[in-house]
């Protein structure tokens, strides 16, 4: 079948790569910058929310229990569920929400649907904290697979191409990598290259294994949406065929029955509390909440807090009429091999069970995958641009992804703090200001990707570097410092109370902050040498000072309209 | 084939944008059909065999598009997927459980 030798294999892989890596390299940064940002979730909506009150060890979790069920008592007599979170593990706040029926809108033919409502409360009286309100970190983590200003199916099918060609990306880069190992000795690449290419295998070669696991769990996430064809063809079209599969497949508890519209009087949710911390012990309780409240048939439902292993703690069900307890869950069953993979994969990709420094771990693993695009693309133009020096002519197409990596790779970093500029300084009772910190990163992402070809005729592209990474520095070094003008929860406190959340944010934006100006310092060394082979040599004669130039002015003047890919 | 149609197919713009085609759309249509004849083939219940089928689909659609591309005529490249996708079809009509649609 395949008549081809071994080295037109390896140069079709190399081909493959290249192309599938450059195709979606943008997308693929957005998602693993803020997918990266997505393990933090949490951590980030608690310093976007800066009026969060501070976690007190030394209220128990039954007397928090009193309060937030006098404050539900009060808000949502009616609601036919209660939901409260605990100050514990990666929750922050004590929180409560409900649902209310509510004509959401007109198109849904004025059918009521469930609009639910939250607070947070202080722990010391009860009452509401006016909390300011954020897109968070839940906002950066949704955008890493539904994207933004887009509808979230479409989001979804385009996040999954992308993954896909992560995949084939991985798959052909191992392939090209074994052969590079075997020809180490006769294989030489150019200098300038050599250096972006082993930065290129060392952020792809060492987290191999999550880079593996992050793209296939990934999607599979996403398979009900984008693989339907294997379970239409088992179970039949359309939305009932597919809950039948969906029930076949996911293990449901018996005790979640459903209303059957007999009024009964329930038992308070302080009440199950003994028999809770009679078997977990004290404050390990991570939720409680109560269904179908009012009927024969309501219950309450307990969440231990942490995990065990990959899976969520246990679980408690109890009858909330006559407080019986129903159901104590250990772990989730799986109905079959297959769902036992996907289920691992899908935990492993969230790594919602690891600890601080896992997490961390997971954290890193994720900006190397983007630094691993980010120096694909990097090398992609460096190459081209080595073969254009020599040739004395750079094509539009360089040119265009030249400008296009500096605002991609540095102007994403640089929205995304625009992000956090912006929680801090919109006003906290400004309209929709949660729609505008978001859309604050896209307009400042926008100016960076708009600013290389603006300045274009008098920068070249390594001052164009220095400039963004400079704009990075600053943005990311002055973070902590507008959090100390605009709140308390700053360093000088959040250090000395320990609150080492709070103050790892602020630590982690000065580490960023250290980064970008390093790379900045380094960008404008060579700049400078750049130049400096510029002006001691005769400029008209020297081919070589021309071709270190990054864009001579001829190139540069080119009108954008003219460039193609 | 007339000559003007011979000249576009030999551009190399249209060799890349059938190729990568073939890949994507072609690969998608037979990874779909083979997890779907794997579902089928499968001994178990049917709903862990779906579940198998689309766990499994991604690496199947990876494993076409490697191939996609390893192979240097396009047109054994398209033939093949053809009739692949062609059998692959009867094949799974001929399997699929009755009253489906």
């Amino acid at each position: 079948m395949n008549t081809n030798t071994q080295g037109n294999f390896r140069q079709s892989m190399k081909w493959l790569h290249t192309w599938a890596g450059i195709a979606v390299a943008i997308i693929l940064y957005f998602m693993f910058v803020t997918g990266s940002a997505g393990y933090f979730n949490d951590e980030i909506t608690y310093w976007m929310q800066p009026e969060t009150p501070t976690v007190n060890n030394g209220i128990d979790q039954q007397s928090m229990m009193v309060l937030a069920e006098k404050r539900l008592a009060k808000v949502a007599p009616n609601a036919t569920q209660w939901w409260v979170n605990f100050p514990i593990g990666r929750e922050y706040a004590l929180s409560i929400w409900w649902p209310e029926k509510t004509k959401i809108d007109a198109d849904n033919d004025g059918k009521m649907d469930d609009e639910w409502h939250d607070e947070v409360l202080d722990l010391r009286t009860g009452e509401p904290i006016a909390v300011r309100k954020t897109g968070g970190g839940n906002t950066l983590y949704y955008m890493h697979y539904a994207l933004h200003y887009i509808p979230s199916v479409l989001g979804y099918w385009l996040t999954s191409l992308c993954a896909m060609f992560m995949l084939i990306g991985l798959i052909t880069g191992i392939v090209i990598h074994k052969q590079i190992f075997k020809d180490f000795f006769t294989f030489r690449a150019g200098k300038k290259q050599h250096s972006w290419r082993d930065m290129h295998n060392v952020l792809s070669v060492l987290p191999l294994p999550f880079h593996i696991m992050i793209t296939y769990s990934g999607l599979l996430f996403l398979m009900f949406t984008t693989m339907p064809g294997v379970l239409t063809a088992s179970y039949g079209p359309g939305e009932e065929n597919r809950d039948r599969f969906y029930d076949a497949i996911y293990i449901q508890d018996a005790v979640h029955k459903d209303t059957v519209g007999i009024a009964a009087n329930n038992i308070s949710l302080s009440s199950v509390f003994p028999d809770v911390e009679q078997r977990w012990g004290k404050g390990q309780v991570s939720y409680i909440g109560i269904e179908n409240r009012g009927d024969i048939n309501a219950h309450i439902e307990l969440g231990e807090v942490g995990y065990d292993g990959l899976e969520s703690g246990r679980s408690l069900t109890y009858n909330a009429v006559n407080g019986d307890l129903q159901h104590a869950s250990h772990g989730s069953k799986s109905s079959s091999a297959a769902m036992t993979f996907y289920n691992i994969m899908t935990m492993l990709h969230e790594g919602s069970f690891s600890g601080p420094l896992l997490r961390w771990l997971y954290f890193i693993s994720g900006l190397m995958g983007a630094g691993m695009i980010a120096t694909g693309m990097i090398l992609w133009a460096s190459k081209r641009r080595e073969r254009a020096d020599k040739k004395g002519f750079a094509s539009n197409g360089l040119i265009l992804i030249e400008r296009l990596n500096v605002g991609t790779i540095v102007g994403l970093l640089i929205g995304i703090a625009t992000y956090f500029w912006a929680n801090r300084l919109l006003p906290v009772n400004f309209a929709e200001r949660e729609n505008w910190e978001i859309h604050s990163l896209f307009i400042s992402w926008a100016a960076t990707l708009a600013y290389p070809y603006m300045v274009a005729h008098k920068r070249s592209i390594n001052k164009i570097w220095v400039d963004q990474l400079t704009i990075a520095a600053v943005l990311y070094g002055l973070l902590p410092v507008l959090n100390f003008l605009t709140t308390n929860v700053h360093l000088g406190n959040t250090l000395l109370s320990g609150n080492w959340v709070l103050a790892g944010f602020d630590l982690t934006m000065l580490v960023f902050s250290v980064c970008f100006a390093f790379s900045a310092y380094r960008m404008l060394a060579k700049e400078k040498k750049v130049m400096a082979t510029l002006n001691t040599s005769n400029v008209k004669n020297s081919k070589m000072a021309r071709n270190n130039t990054i864009t001579t002015d001829k190139q540069v003047i080119l009108p954008i309209e003219k460039v193609e890919l | 084939m007339n000559k003007q149609l011979t000249d576009i197919m030999q551009k190399e713009s249209f060799v890349v944008l059938s190729r990568a085609l073939a890949a994507i759309i072609g690969g998608y249509v037979l990874t779909n059909l083979s997890a779907i004849l794997l579902s089928y083939l499968l001994p178990s219940q049917s709903s862990s065999n779906v579940m198998t089928g689309m766990v499994v689909s991604y690496a199947i659609y990876a494993g076409i598009v490697i191939w996609v591309y390893s192979v240097k005529s396009l047109q054994h490249v398209w033939r093949c997927l053809l009739i692949t996708i062609t059998i692959c079809a009867v094949i799974t009509t001929l399997l699929m459980p009755e009253g489906i649609f």
